[in-house]
């Protein structure tokens, strides 16, 4: 396993080299400068100010002088927050986003699976009906649209919860409960199927027929075999939520990251989207990593490649 | 008492082994059916997924039907008819239906306005119909929804069968292209698809593929990730079953549950995705429609002109949901298991 | 049974967390309704709720480049003049000047009394050093074109020459001498724009890279002081025991939160969260009969540059076609619906007034109108002139809400009016599109401008061939001369200056290489006890230092 995870880790650092290489290089395909006066500035002073910046070498120079930087751990500093640090702007605000797209995560996940497991074991009852609806139209309603519906019928109809701002626990919950419908549909559309192939599989006949309950029979032998597929998508949709979060933090005015990294590519900003997107890498490789190792607890049938030795 | 008894009377000579009868043996009582046959005499059975396919015709012969039959198309502008509230002669006359010409304030915009006209949904900001344009916004939904999610389906299914199957290695570097795929910012390709190609449905649907497939190929290759070491596979392989018989004959049927799942999901991610992408640009040229674009836009008049949003919306959600009810069909009749 | 029980118990757990925490919430945002606006004699004591679009990027006064850090550095320092109630500047930190014979020389007296926030008084050394701060290449301010009507401004910030022949100069603490280049009418209300704020040499210098970044790595000399500025959520302005006009400042603190989203500042405004809101198209329907409900017209226009080395555009008549062609009137009132108005002009109006007191839209009037018929006529004279029958131009289009709107719109109006003629819309994002426009990759562009300074110059040195934001390859030597004069040899007489201005804009609609759209207006709510909040049409769009609650 030590081996496992080393050899994985060194694939993780090729890997986001790779991701840095070809973004820094696609970024500077984008036409425009990341002067955020362009459209006042004559040609002449970009080029001055440009020049200033070093932005007037050509991209490989630009892009060896950014890869030193990255070595001495300098993500250097924003155009648009003129001049702020980029480590400074991520740290600052990937909090909101992380404990967003976490609860949103937790609690979809949970109201997912049971919805899952309630619509196998009742298969083609009511309850598998009600189940199916409402994880339709979790996939077919944005979640900015469901975020509207709520701010205006809960927060400023009922007065029940704060219209937005992210001040404590109790302004967190609209917008979980808002990013959480996509999250709910998906897991239990998973969880549901599978349950559903897992409870006609040989083995839960045997357990049945051993006299285990019901309950022992769902919980012991056949959610935890149902759990592969929801796993495989939990990983990417943890990383999709903590930064695809950007409709639902302009709605709840959350102070996240997911809107400043639409802007920054909106306006050239090369550090800040540099930044975040190796930010972000990160964060989707080691996902896509603790998946992996899951499979292998959750289902121990399941042999990954560097395990095999 | 009285079995022991009858036991006692029962004589050896009336147990006789009956002679073979070799015909009726092998004789099926059942017809004969393949298995597509049989999926589809499953399919029939299923009362839900029968709702669901005929809802899918419905809105399908709406949306090729209706934008014909109309007397306006979806791009005709009217300033002087903007932002009507919907009207159906005969149900204008049933007050608690929304379709009497009435706003949020309960006046009649139309005798207000004087118009004369008949707009069934309504009408936008533009003053175009949006009968004519929540269906020719179907049409277009319906074509780069399933085009996108069969694009991602033959791409993921491809690509996750072969890294999980074969793993090691070839699952390695296979899995680091799509880490690395989804680590490039969707926006910066966005962007540059822009610039490069002209809108048109090939680009948005190119533009939808680059990572769309990736979920699928996931999905697939954590299933045979689990399903290669099972005995079945283990059998075939040992009766000499060559490696791509093993994936499509053995593998893939067996993951077609969370695969069918997968694509269900695809379709209303890719109508979003397309309104997101004529947001900025890249979709369908502006005058145009597509459900997704419709909702996006009829979001911002929630408050004044609840129409604009809420009909699109709910042609998408019946959309969604008779996909839904179908493909549980169809997920239930391929799987043999399942048969009752 | 067992099983279900608990999946049971599991799901009504969870719905009381959920509803305990809303129950929490509503005692709490009563309280908060309460003291938001239900007790107005609560509101007397002065505190101000506002929202904003955006976080502030800078408060380095050297830095700044949009609206909303000119609008903080409007309320937290001062420069020489300030714009006043009725837009006129108004004296700041400087409490007179005197201009030279030639109008290229002004000193500037400034007050004893002013002080920044650290207690150190403001002098004249720290205009210079902020100017010459600004200048400095090495700041790479994009503002500090603005500055280039000094004498060797444009000179040292190229680089040319050392930053110490700049024309500003601190004749002692309390004097700032002035060299221009050329004589400028409007210098004074150009003191009032941001990038002109003094800058503390001694604290900026201690700050380094620090400096405008946080509400305490930042010193104010203004009406209010910033107490707190969380990034991303908002900021708090509470009134400056220092500044020398303390007495007429009134509000005690003033809260600023930031929300992106308008449907969202709305619900803030419902629920008493915010004592003013900007409005789109879609609310103004909900609104316009609200005894709250504003609108103001701001000197910013709208219009569609054309190509005009490309074909039909390269015929006048097709251009003046195309300008005829689309019913603008319907347009603001239907689409945009903000109080914006039709622009039938490239000088905005309620912008500028002439030497006689009147607005320069009123001696000029309309220079082009909406006539379909008109239009046909000269489209099928352009036809027959350029011996082609069908056309198809590409519409260069921002990815904006509006935007959209507008584009689909102009297209309807062009292709039902002028027959033959196909509209294809391409929208870009900003950047890219403004790269296409200065490189002249389009057709039309729906596109628009905003003041620099307070004078028409600002819209017509636009159209002159060597104005590299004219993008259109429109040019008119005759236009060219006039617009020079009026900067060089008349800039000294103000009324033939003003005449030339008036001829000038005529010449751009004989040649038409624009066609005017609208004049951007705003909608908003604003509380009926909110006093004195006094908007501008140049520089920041208000100031808060005469608003008061009544």
């Amino acid at each position: 396993m030590a081996r496992y995870t080393l050899q994985r880790f060194v694939y993780m650092i090729i890997t986001l080299f790779i991701i840095a290489t070809l973004t820094f290089f696609l970024m500077k395909l984008l036409p425009g400068s990341p002067l955020q006066n362009q459209e006042k500035l004559t040609p002449e002073q970009k080029a001055l100010i440009l020049k200033e910046y070093g932005l007037d070498k050509p991209v490989p120079v630009q892009y060896i002088q950014y890869l030193g930087n990255l070595l001495k751990g300098d993500l250097g500093v924003s155009f648009q927050y003129d001049n702020r640090p980029v480590t400074e702007l991520i740290s600052d605000r990937i909090g909101p986003s992380a404990q967003l797209g976490f609860q949103a995560i937790v609690f979809g996940t949970i109201v997912g699976l049971i919805l899952g497991i309630v619509a196998a074991i009742r298969h083609n009852h009511w309850e598998d009906y009600t189940a199916t609806v409402i994880a339709v139209l979790g996939a077919s309603i944005p979640s900015f649209v469901l975020g509207g519906f709520l701010q205006y019928f809960i927060a400023v109809k009922l007065q029940w919860l704060p219209v937005a701002f992210w001040e404590g626990f109790k302004y967190t919950i609209l917008p979980t409960l808002a990013l959480s419908v996509g999250v709910i549909a998906s897991i239990a559309r998973f969880m549901r199927t599978e349950m559903l192939e897992v409870l006609s599989s040989d083995y839960i006949l045997t357990a049945r027929a051993k006299g285990i309950s019901q309950a022992g029979v769902i919980i012991k032998h056949a959610i935890r075999n149902s759990l592969i597929p929801v796993i495989t998508i939990l990983g990417p949709m943890t990383v999709n939520l903590m930064t695809g979060t950007l409709v639902i933090e302009k709605l709840f005015a959350v102070p996240g990251l997911g809107e400043q990294f639409v802007r920054s590519i909106e306006l050239n900003d090369y550090p800040v989207i540099m930044g975040t997107t190796l930010f972000y890498s990160a964060l989707l490789i080691l996902a896509v990593f603790i998946v992996d190792v899951l499979y292998g607890v959750v289902d121990p049938r399941i042999r990954l490649a560097g395990g095999k030795k | 008492m009285m079995a022991k008894q009858q036991y006692e009377q029962l004589s050896p000579e009336w147990f006789q082994p009956a002679p073979p009868n070799v015909g009726e043996q092998e004789k099926i009582n059942r017809p004969s059916l393949t298995f597509w046959q049989d999926a589809w005499l499953r399919l029939r059975e299923n009362k839900a997924a029968i709702v669901g396919l005929v809802m899918i015709i419905i809105l399908t012969l709406m949306a090729i039907i209706a934008p014909m039959a109309s007397d306006r198309t979806y791009k005709d502008q009217n300033l002087r008819h903007a932002k009507l509230p919907p009207k159906i002669p005969v149900l204008e006359h049933v007050h608690w239906l929304p379709f009497d010409g009435r706003d949020a304030n309960g006046v009649d915009v139309y005798k207000q306005r004087g118009v004369k006209e008949y707009y069934w949904f309504g009408t936008d900001d533009l003053g175009r119909d949006l009968w004519v344009r929540t269906w020719y916004g179907t049409r277009i939904s319906l074509y780069i929804g399933l085009l996108a999610a069969l694009i991602d389906l033959l791409i993921g299914i491809a690509y996750g069968g072969i890294s999980g199957y074969y793993g090691g290695r070839v699952d390695n570097v296979m899995q680091r292209i799509i880490e690395i795929l989804n680590g490039i910012p969707y926006l910066i390709m966005v962007i540059l698809f822009i610039l490069i190609f002209e809108p048109g449905i090939i680009s948005i649907t190119l533009a939808m593929v680059i990572t769309g497939w990736t979920t699928m190929a996931r999905i697939v290759r954590g299933q045979v990730l689990k399903l290669k070491n099972m005995e079945y596979v283990l059998a075939a392989r040992t009766l000499g079953a060559p490696t791509s018989r093993l994936i499509f004959k053995h593998l893939i049927p067996n993951v077609i549950g969370p695969i069918i799942i997968t694509t269900m999901f695809t379709i209303p991610s890719a109508i979003f995705t397309e309104a997101f992408l004529s947001f900025i640009g890249l979709g369908i040229r502006p005058p145009e429609a597509s459900l997704g674009s419709l909702v996006n836009d009829g979001y911002k008049s929630i408050q004044t002109y609840p129409h604009l949003m809420i009909i699109p919306a709910i042609v998408i959600s019946l959309l969604i949901l008779s996909f839904n009810l179908v493909a549980d069909g169809i997920r239930d009749a391929l799987d043999p298991k399942m048969r009752k | 049974m067992k099983k279900r029980f608990s999946l049971f118990l599991v799901l009504l757990l969870a719905l009381s967390t959920f509803l305990a925490a809303c129950g929490g919430g509503k005692d709490n945002n009563n309280a908060q309704g309460g003291q938001g606006g239900e007790k107005p004699a609560e509101k007397k004591e002065q505190v101000l709720n506002l929202l904003e679009t955006q976080e502030i990027p800078s408060l380095d006064s050297a830095l700044a480049t949009d609206a909303v850090s000119f609008i903080v550095l409007n309320n937290v320092m001062e420069g020489l003049y300030r714009l006043g109630k009725d837009n006129k500047p108004v004296p700041g930190i400087a409490e007179s000047y005197e201009v030279s014979q030639d109008g290229k020389t002004y000193t500037f007296k400034l007050r004893k009394d002013a002080k920044w926030s650290n207690g150190d008084p403001v002098t004249a050394h720290d205009f210079e050093f902020a100017w010459k701060r600004v200048l400095d290449p090495k700041t790479k301010s994009e503002y500090a074109y603005i500055m280039y009507d000094i004498k060797n401004a444009q000179e040292a910030n190229t680089g040319k020459v050392p930053l110490d022949q700049v024309g500003v100069k601190a004749l002692d603490d309390y004097t700032l001498k002035v060299e221009l280049k050329n004589p400028v009418p409007y210098f004074v209300g150009l003191t009032a724009f941001g990038t002109f704020m003094p800058q503390n040499e001694k604290f900026v210098k201690a700050q380094g890279e620090k400096y405008g970044l946080e509400a305490n790595t930042t010193l104010y000399n203004g009406p209010f002081v910033l107490s707190e500025w969380k990034h991303e959520q908002g900021w708090v302005y509470t009134k400056n025991p220092n500044y020398w006009d303390k007495d007429n400042v009134k509000l005690e603190k003033v809260n600023v939160k930031v929300v992106k989203d308008t449907a969202t500042a709305v619900n803030l405004y419902e629920t008493k969260q915010a004592d003013r809101v900007g409005l789109t198209a879609e609310f103004v329907d909900k609104y316009k009969n609200d005894k709250n409900f504003h609108t103001k017209l701001e000197p910013t226009l709208f219009w569609l540059r054309m190509n005009t080395k490309k074909e039909p555009l390269n015929n006048v008549n097709a251009r003046k076609a195309i300008a005829m062609a689309i019913d603008t009137q319907a347009m603001v009132d239907t689409l945009l619906n903000n109080g914006s108005i039709p622009a039938k002009f490239t000088v905005p109006k309620d912008f500028v007034t002439g030497p006689d007191g009147k607005d320069f839209r009123d001696v000029n009037g309309d220079l082009v109108n909406y006539n379909p018929d008109e239009a046909k006529k000269l489209w099928e004279q352009a036809k027959k002139e350029l011996g082609k029958d069908k056309f198809t131009l590409e519409l260069l289009n921002y990815d904006t809400d509006n935007a959209k709107k507008i584009g689909e719109y102009v297209k309807a109006q062009l292709e039902q009016n002028l027959p033959g003629l196909t509209i294809n819309i391409k929208q870009q994002p900003f950047a890219q599109k403004l790269k296409l426009e200065s490189n002249m990759q389009y057709d039309l562009s729906f596109s628009g401008w905003g003041p620099d300074y307070q004078d028409p110059m600002t819209f017509l040195q636009l159209w002159t061939s060597t104005s590299p934001h004219n993008e259109t390859g429109w040019s008119n030597p005759e236009y060219d001369k006039l617009i020079k004069d009026a900067q060089t040899t008349l800039a000294n007489d103000q009324q033939a200056r003003w005449d030339a201005m008036l001829k000038a804009e005529k010449i751009v609609f004989e040649g038409m290489p624009i066609a005017p759209l609208y004049q951007r207006g705003a909608a908003y709510l604003q509380r009926e006890y909110v006093k004195d909040f006094v908007t501008h049409t140049f520089g920041a769009d208000y100031s808060l230092k005469w608003a008061y609650i009544e």
